[in-house]
């Protein structure tokens, strides 16, 4: 091991990790476990396997932990790890239409063969702080563990619904598309796609992305600025099993667990065309891992932007694409806090020079190359 | 040879790579991965091409082996989970023994030269030959980016006027085909597509 | 060490160099792509680190994916060893690779640096890695990559031209300090990092290979030892570096070195002291021997 005397920045960053490592504690006497994170911050949970592109609820839970609950640093974490990870295999496809169900609602039907499955939804909360939750404790959780019943096994044998979509493509509703054609899927982890993307990279690009700078960006798209107001032909939320190939048996699956996920399938209108063809009503898709309804909408409306025209940056698949990933945005306006004071000099250097030349000060003998 | 160290993925990459790094910057510089010689006792070829190969393959790439040489092809499939291709789509060419191949120029023409928009999509050449011997070697004179001003190098073991059907092959840059070369005793020279070459 | 750190890496966790080798394998294939392709921005995939994307992680990867035992590495921020950026930097390379460190240029196989390069001459035996922010020049003038691309492919570079036309008009003279807009081997454009123009002639015909990693823009690109670099320049306005007049380094006497302007806390007037912390330290070295 190479020697490296400590000098003032590595005792300035080994303090700053201390008084980092003192606000964390908070000065608690009871260190958050990372368990209690992940079966009660779900939502969170959900969302920075999301953006950090690993379904790993456990360790999301400890990245939240680490990271003081920002979803930014907590995604980062993730991320990081990922890196390190080798790649063993890839798993077959997975169908969301055989999820089994948590969750399913359709806004274009009154109603749709299986029924609306409200499931758990904050909808129609009403917004209140509750402040009994102040004082829960164990067992007021077992009491109502108790009470409710919620058989565990009744959820697990939730029958899975055809899909809404599949309802208008039997009417013929549906315009005909020329992404479903698509073959292998890329991996934008292992190779940088080339723009215009391929329809996988594109839903890989966005199933990555932060939720508030997507939902920011969708929110853009309907109130005006992009041509799409979709309606939501079916928003599913519930457990898809994973599998791969079993290794040395072709066509035989090994099953390797589950994952939670969200899939929104957008219907836009027959006038919104995808690349001016006509005839039929267009889809916009939108696929997330856990329970994350706002970027599964955002991420329909979207896809759907991006594969129609127009002029507002939600059309604009480089300005889209490359600004939603929260490791790429948080990193590099962050990264304004580091010294800059080379280049600040050099350009002091340079208007120093022209003001002279402006003063009509004689010109400094100047370095030519 | 049994009791000898086996191939180590991490370290002995890194070394074969940084011995490729350096000769691709500095062209016509021998520099050598002699120490995989001994530690890839079950290699179907010279040792030095696999070495080479285990370093940059894997699952994200593909190659082509010419001549065709079934063992060869598994056992780089096998080790390093890269795709057999056709020649005009591989991304690495893998000559074992130019003797055995009957046109070389076809095979230059047909490989991937990449285009003006992605010209990093080019075939990339590992290519086994005799040797760089000064007695052997038929010396060619390089120059252009990575040299000087020129340097010498002798190569044994290359197809008459390989250096006039590679030339065709580079007449475009950017497009064009980098070349790596290996002796017997497991020396590395390249040649990426900016040199120029003449016989001396 | 505190209770923290000492508990946050654990190097047994990790592979050697911190990523996988399919990692490394994907960044050594670019590597050796863009030494072919003077110049040319190779897109590679750029794996997440443990730092920040815009904090180096271009240069991280390309450091990682060089790094061996037989290896010595300095790491620069703004020329300077032991800034914060440069600190941290250091520490996770070395705990992840173990490889000696050194604050010499001289003693150095690997430099990565931010926005500066030594003042000594790099010899063969060495590799400069630079991080960079913005790998493409003609961002100034185009902002799509797919369009960017075209231009590059077609050698068009008249738009870059007639910006830099457009800022002698407005300003006398180009207007552009650091990240100065340069072609490699006559034929692509580049940035050469945000170095400042004082150190964009030293990559000319350089004895070491300098090679460049943007991490978050996902591009690696090279020059090549003994490759022309020449900085776009008119006939008329020809390129010039920066200029520091009289002003010497009040530490080692420096002069024709890059300088850091200070106000002096006291006395409030400007002092001046070398960029390049490890060449200043040399000196100061020296001079006490004597």
């Amino acid at each position: 091991m190479g020697y490296v005397t400590v000098t003032g920045g590595q005792t300035a960053i080994e303090e700053a990790e201390k008084l980092l490592h003192h606000y964390r504690t908070g000065q608690s006497s009871h260190p958050l476990h990372p368990e209690t994170i992940e079966k009660q911050m779900r939502l969170l949970v959900d969302r920075i396997m999301g953006e950090g592109g690993l379904y790993a609820p456990d360790h999301a839970s400890l990245a939240l932990k680490q990271a003081e609950g920002d979803p930014a640093e907590a995604a980062f974490l993730l991320r990081a790890y990922r890196s390190t990870l080798s790649r063993n295999f890839y798993t077959k496809t997975v169908d969301p239409g055989e999820m089994r169900l948590i969750r399913r609602i359709s806004s274009t039907f009154k109603d749709i063969p299986g029924g609306q499955v409200l499931g758990p939804t904050y909808d129609y909360t009403h917004r209140l702080l509750n402040f009994s939750l102040r004082e829960e404790t164990e067992e007021d959780f077992s009491e109502f563990l108790e009470a409710v019943d919620i058989d565990s096994e009744q959820v697990e044998q939730t029958p899975s619904f055809k899909k809404v979509t599949e309802l208008l493509k039997a009417e013929n509703l549906l315009a005909d598309s020329e992404m479903e054609q698509e073959q292998e899927p890329v991996d934008i982890t292992r190779e940088k796609p080339a723009f215009p993307l391929s329809r996988s990279a594109r839903l890989q690009s966005l199933a990555r992305g932060e939720t508030g700078a997507m939902s920011a960006l969708a929110y853009s798209a309907v109130r005006g600025h992009g041509k799409v107001h979709p309606t939501i032909g079916e928003l599913r939320v519930g457990y898809a099993d994973i599998e791969i190939e079993y290794p040395g048996r072709e066509n035989e699956s090994l099953y390797i667990g589950e994952t939670m996920l969200t899939e929104v399938e957008t219907v836009n209108s027959f006038t919104e065309t995808i690349n001016n063809q006509a005839g039929g009503l267009n889809l916009g898709y939108g696929l997330v891992f856990g329970h994350n309804e706002l970027k599964a909408i955002s991420m329909a409306v979207l896809e759907h932007s991006l594969a129609t025209e127009g002029e507002a940056p939600v059309h604009d698949e480089e300005f889209v694409l490359l600004h939603i990933d929260s490791v790429d945005s948080s990193g590099f306006i962050s990264h304004m806090k580091m010294p800059h004071y080379v280049t600040f000099q050099a350009q002091l250097n340079r208007l120093r020079k022209f003001q002279e030349e402006e003063g009509g000060k004689p010109e400094d003998e100047s370095r030519k190359q | 040879m049994k009791g000898d160290q086996a191939f180590d993925l991490v370290h002995d990459s890194q070394l074969i790579y940084r011995e490729m790094l350096e000769a691709v910057s500095r062209p016509g510089t021998i520099s050598n991965i002699k120490t995989v010689l001994t530690k890839l006792p079950d290699s179907p070829v010279n040792p030095g091409l696999i070495g080479m190969a285990l370093t940059i393959l894997d699952g994200e790439t593909s190659f082509a082996v010419v001549p065709e040489f079934s063992k060869l092809s598994s056992y780089i499939q096998q080790k390093t989970g890269s795709r057999v291709e056709t020649l005009d789509q591989a991304d690495y060419i893998l000559m074992h023994d130019l003797s055995l191949v009957p046109s070389f120029s076809e095979v230059i023409e047909t490989i991937k030269k990449g285009t003006l928009i992605d010209p990093h999509d080019s075939a990339t050449l590992l290519i086994q030959v005799k040797s760089f011997s000064a007695t052997n070697g038929a010396p060619y004179i390089l120059s252009g980016p990575g040299i000087a001003s020129e340097s010498q190098v002798p190569i044994e073991g290359l197809p008459e006027n390989w250096e006039k059907t590679r030339q065709r092959a580079n007449k475009e840059f950017p497009l064009g085909i980098d070349f790596f070369f290996v002796s017997q005793a497991a020396e590395i020279l390249s040649i990426p597509r900016t040199t120029r070459i003449r016989k001396a | 060490m505190s209770p923290e750190s000492s508990k946050r890496f654990r190097v047994s966790a990790y592979n050697f160099g911190f990523l996988d080798e399919g990692s490394k394998r994907e960044i050594r294939r670019s590597t050796l792509k863009a030494v072919a392709i003077p110049g040319y921005q190779v897109p590679f995939a750029s794996r997440e680190l443990p730092i920040g994307k815009g904090w180096g992680t271009g240069g991280m990867q390309l450091s990682l994916s060089l790094a061996g035992s037989r290896d010595t590495i300095k790491v620069i921020d703004q020329g300077h060893d032991d800034s914060v950026n440069a600190v941290s930097i250091r520490h996770l390379i070395q705990s992840c690779t173990q490889v000696e460190m050194t604050r010499d240029s001289q003693a150095a196989s690997l430099i990565q640096s931010r926005h500066r390069i030594p003042e000594i001459p790099l010899r063969k035996d060495q590799i400069l890695i630079l991080q960079v922010p913005q790998p493409d020049p003609l961002k100034k003038v185009e902002s799509h990559e797919k369009k960017v691309k075209q231009l590059h492919a077609d050698k068009d570079y008249k738009g870059m031209w007639l910006h830099l036309y457009e800022d002698i008009s407005q300003w006398g003279d180009i207007s552009i300090s650091a990240d100065y807009p340069s072609t490699a081997h006559e034929r692509y454009l580049f940035a050469p990092s945000p170095l400042p123009r004082w150190d964009v002639p030293k990559l000319n015909h350089s004895e070491a290979l300098c090679l460049l990693g943007a991490g978050r823009e996902k591009k690696i690109y090279a020059i090549p030892p003994h490759t022309q670099v020449t900085p776009l320049a008119f006939d008329d306005v020809p390129f010039t570096t920066e200029n520091f007049g009289k002003a010497s380094c009040k530490n080692c006497g420096a002069d024709n070195v890059y300088l850091d302007e200070f106000i002096d806390d006291e006395t409030g007037q400007k002092t001046y002291s070398c960029s390049d912390t490890g060449y200043c330290h040399q000196r100061m070295a020296e001079r006490r021997i004597q």
